[in-house]
């Protein structure tokens, strides 16, 4: 069994405008030390799978479907439980740092609060392994910082603070939302590398969530691409970036500008996303592929495994793509 | 051949008050652009690459005088920064801007077509509202929106359009230079792509000149014919995209290039980084002397006492240890 | 100038040719939809069309006039309660004038002064606080300096000498609060025009050179009024509570006219004779104008800024 088990996973939101399906059935499984990278455009739902998985949706959200980490059912379970597992599995760093940081409080009285309230340990040695944790995250002076403001550090230190937060408590599985979306260039490869580095030093499965392909290639071993809430393809990332098996992931991959190749004109995907309160009945994609056929715009044939750990949701025939990538 | 845009020794400081002050405090400065100095061909690109706070946004503000900035722009025969408010609403259809948030820079309460016509009504208030009407539906139609949603209003549209209304906004003044201020960050990447090609397109079509801000290298290599990378306000180096992407000779440029994630999983893995040291330094108190130095695998004394000069032929590198990384290795 | 190309309008028609102009759905029709789905809103919106209907036709189905005084009923309490055989719905007042007429009459001016010194104050407010918060720096310093004394000067005394000054009439009252209530207004407009200045669109004008006039106009107000229309809304009652205890100290409207104040101000006197109706009827109009404008303000707010709930 592996450690997070997700099945037929969907999100919905009543919104005014009607009811949303943010994400539809989306099943993978990860197991301890895994790297799982899901890539997504804005409103593809790879987010809302996060917060599902955490428990954390908002209040107009339902989450159907079943996500078992290490046995234990979590959608629907009672708070106490997800708390124990939230406190002491599933960590979670998001994009914007400042929206789980208290900017109230002092770096240190935040972080010991955790070990306190989770470990139990006295304020003076909790905060002696805050500091050591904020050593882990390479933050200069960490004995010196820790008692600052989450405002007094940049972005790219605030990042590594709340990993550091994240840390803290030894999650066996760390989820990471667009931990670098807002950091520059040479940050984001800075905070990469630490999150690499860590992850092998604590052996903690990751799960990380961006709309940056490159990102994902240098850090994930399998790669999942979602778009109008469900998963299109998943592979380990090596096949996936040579011969991608789906319209919209090669679309993807022929629409990036790219530092290391001299680019003629960009093929990019026509359209625009799908707009989910009235999301298409078939496959999503189908508006905007270049492949369409009749039968996309009705049905859609779930997600199938083609090859050893490859799967694909589409209704042509995966010769079709290779045959042209070759 | 004249340059379209030449711009000498451009510099904006901001003066800040902070909250609270006594009136007589003198204000603290902030250099957001010192020194920068560049001439745009007509029908070139240039590409404007840094991080936050290297003030390229800045720049492009205080070239049509949204900033007060000293230095020269000489545009047309004409210095823009010397020139009286009326003298410069002459040349402001000819530079035309393009902003980074799509949604944002449009009024929410204006539809399609009153904000495209703005800028014509503002240059051209002699031209008849069927003209301008018409004149809005070919724009529009020229970016790719159809004719027919005039009448719309900015949040019924995607992103991409809504970026699509943004440029034909400052195509209907028929521009000779578009300053792209971080036109497709904000956009997912199959989104971005078409925005891309477009402006490409519209390049080719129309001999525009652009400027092309961004902070991704990626977009900036595929659409610009030359690059200028800036620093904390300083531009470290400047040249033709090939070399500057196939052969950086500035350590910034050097670890700018290799922070770059690049979406196939062997490179990237294979790739060698060169990781920057510590955080950017604060603009209120730059260092002195080359202002990368504190961050500088190759820093020296001297690179504390002396500014390096942008020099060289061609291609301008501003540091007194340049060459190719192998070589400083 | 550089001359524009001359358009070809015969490509561009036959693209059209079999394109229908597509309506856009403006920020105000959806706000009106969420609104009209506020059901407090919805009675706020009632209860002020009740009202409004009341102070307009009131007299008309009023069996008295307003000025007639009953010399049968006058300043005999038992006579003078509500009575519809007479005519009288609400009763009567001391002088023997049908308080139904008179609550009416009440209800109508103050409404009116509500209504014309709330436009006042809102039409200066904005202007004021647009500019300068638009133009900032300097100006905008000496502008709202002088808010601040304006705000510090005593509100009713200032409104009770100019009703000294300039004699105790309708036009001086709602003049007087709206020359003296739209510092506040400013002040809200003011720090709103602030986060709009920093919006992309508005550098989009400048940087095309849309002059700071036409800025104002077309881009900071319309996406100030929906901050405006609440405030405004809010603004209504407290200039009627305002005038209310103007009149309540006897400096309001002159007799025989009559507002809200002055009828429950009368009302209060003449309690010890057990002539409850006399301010049970105006204070209940009084408080159903009130609710109503708190409904409808309350809902605007949500309905404008749906972010903010």
């Amino acid at each position: 069994m592996a450690m997070l088990d997700v099945n037929n996973l969907s999100v919905r939101f009543d919104t005014p405008d009607g009811v949303v399906n943010a994400v539809n059935d989306v099943s993978f499984s990860l197991d301890k030390g895994q790297t799982l990278g899901i890539v997504g455009e804005s409103g593809s739902g790879k987010s809302q799978l996060a917060f599902a998985i955490m428990g954390l949706l908002a209040k107009n959200g339902r989450a159907g479907g079943s996500v078992r980490f290490n046995g234990t059912e979590l959608v629907g379970a009672p708070l106490s439980t997800l708390n124990r597992i939230r406190a002491n599995h599933i960590a979670m760093i998001f994009q914007d740092p400042m929206t789980s940081l208290n900017p109230y409080m002092r770096v240190s009285d935040q972080m010991a609060e955790v070990l306190v309230h989770h470990r139990g340990m006295g304020k003076a040695a909790a905060v002696a392994e805050c500091v050591r944790m904020l050593d882990a995250v390479k933050i200069p002076d960490a004995r010196g910082r820790v008692r600052l403001y989450p405002h007094e550090f940049s972005g790219g230190m605030r990042q590594r603070v709340m990993i550091a937060m994240s840390l803290l408590c030894q999650p066996d599985l760390l989820i990471a939302d667009e931990p670098t979306t807002a950091l520059d260039v040479t940050v984001q490869a800075q905070i990469m590398h630490l999150l690499g580095e860590l992850q092998r030093d604590f052996g903690m499965a990751t799960i990380l969530i961006t709309h940056d392909l490159g990102v994902i290639a240098g850090f994930a071993r399998e790669v999942i691409v979602m778009y109008g809430g469900q998963v299109m393809e998943s592979a380990p990332v090596d096949p996936f970036f040579a011969r991608p098996s789906h319209p919209y992931s090669r679309g993807l991959l022929h629409a990036l500008p790219r530092v290391d190749q001299e680019g003629a004109v960009l093929s990019a995907i026509p359209g625009t996303p799908p707009n989910m309160t009235r999301a298409p009945r078939g496959c999503p994609f189908a508006p905007r592929c270049d492949l369409v056929m009749a039968s996309c715009h009705d049905s859609l044939s779930p997600l199938t495994e083609w090859a050893p750990g490859r799967r694909r949701a589409c209704n042509r025939p995966v010769s079709d793509l290779l045959e042209d990538a070759a | 051949m004249t340059p379209l845009l030449d711009v000498r020794d451009l510099s904006v400081v901001f003066r800040l008050r902070r909250e609270g002050d006594m009136p007589w405090t003198p204000p603290r400065q902030l250099q957001a652009v010192r020194g920068v100095s560049f001439a745009l061909q007509p029908g070139e690109t240039l590409g404007i690459v840094g991080e936050s706070g290297s003030g390229k946004s800045t720049l492009a503000r205080a070239l049509i005088r949204m900033v007060p900035a000293s230095g020269q722009v000489n545009w047309a025969g004409e210095d823009l920064l010397t020139l009286s408010r009326a003298r410069m609403q002459r040349h402001r259809s000819a530079i035309q801007m393009v902003f980074q948030d799509p949604l944002a820079s449009l009024n929410p309460r204006m539809t399609v077509g009153q904000i495209i016509a703005e800028p014509l009504r503002t240059h051209y208030p002699e031209i008849a509202a069927p003209e301008v009407k018409a004149r809005v539906q070919l724009a529009m139609d020229r970016v790719g929106l159809l004719p027919n949603q005039i009448n719309r209003y900015p949040h019924e549209f995607s992103g991409g359009q809504c970026q699509r209304i943004g440029i034909a906004r400052a195509l209907i003044v028929e521009p000779k230079l578009l300053i792209c201020d971080e036109p497709v960050s904000a956009l997912d990447v199959s989104i971005q792509a078409q925005v891309i090609n477009l402006l490409a397109e519209l390049r080719r079509d129309l001999g525009l000149s652009m400027i092309f801000i961004a902070h991704d290298l990626s977009v900036v290599k595929h659409i610009s014919d030359r690059v200028m990378v800036m620093y904390l306000g300083r531009v470290m180096e400047a040249a033709p995209k090939r070399d500057l992407f196939s052969r950086p000779d500035h350590p910034y440029t050097q670890a700018l290039l290799s922070a770059v994630p690049i979406p196939d999983p062997a490179k990237e893995r294979a790739k060698r980084m060169i990781p920057l040291q510590g955080d950017l330094p604060s603009p209120m108190a730059p260092p002195s002397g080359c202002v990368f130095r504190t961050r500088c695998p190759r820093a020296a004394a001297r690179c504390a006492a002396e500014v390096p000069a942008l020099s060289g032929e061609g291609r301008l590198v501003a540091c007194h240890f340049p060459g190719p990384l192998e070589q400083a290795a | 100038m550089a001359l524009l190309t001359p358009i070809d309008m015969t490509a561009l028609a036959a693209r059209m040719a079999n394109l229908d102009e597509v309506k856009g759905r403006s920020l105000w029709a959806d706000a009106r939809l969420r609104f009209f789905r506020n059901k407090a809103a919805v009675a706020g919106v009632v209860l002020l069309a009740f009202c409004a209907t009341y102070a307009l036709f009131g007299q008309l189905i009023a069996a008295h006039t307003y000025d007639f005084q009953n010399y049968d009923i006058m300043g005999e309490a038992s006579k003078s309660g509500p009575n519809w055989a007479e005519g009288y719905y609400f009763g009567a007042d001391q002088q023997g004038r049908d308080l139904f007429a008179r609550t009416a009459m009440g209800t109508r001016i103050s409404l009116i002064v509500g209504l014309i010194a709330t436009a006042i104050s809102v039409t200066l407010g904005t202007l004021y606080g647009a500019v300068s918060g638009y133009l900032g720096g300097r100006v905008d310093a000496v502008m709202m300096r002088l808010v601040d004394i304006l705000m510090s000067i005593p509100y009713l005394f200032v409104l009770i000498l100019f009703l000294v000054m300039f004699g105790r009439s309708l036009s001086v009252l709602y003049l007087a609060i709206g020359l003296l209530s739209w510092p506040g207004m400013a002040r809200i407009v003011r720090g709103q025009t602030l986060t709009l200045k920093g919006r992309e669109y508005i550098e989009a004008a400048q940087a095309t050179g849309v002059s700071s006039f036409r800025i104002i106009i077309r881009h900071i107000v319309p996406n100030l009024m929906g901050i405006v229309v609440v405030y405004a809304t809010l603004l209504v009652p407290d200039v009627i509570i305002g005038e209310s205890f103007i009149s309540f100290l006897g400096l309001g409207v002159q007799e025989p006219q009559t507002s809200l104040g002055t009828l429950i101000s009368d009302g209060a006197k003449s309690v010890y004779y057990n002539t409850q109706w006399e301010i049970a009827f105006p204070i209940a109009f009084f408080m159903m104008v009130m609710f109503g404008f708190y409904f409808v303000g309350d809902g605007l707010r949500d309905a404008l800024d749906p972010k903010d709930r």
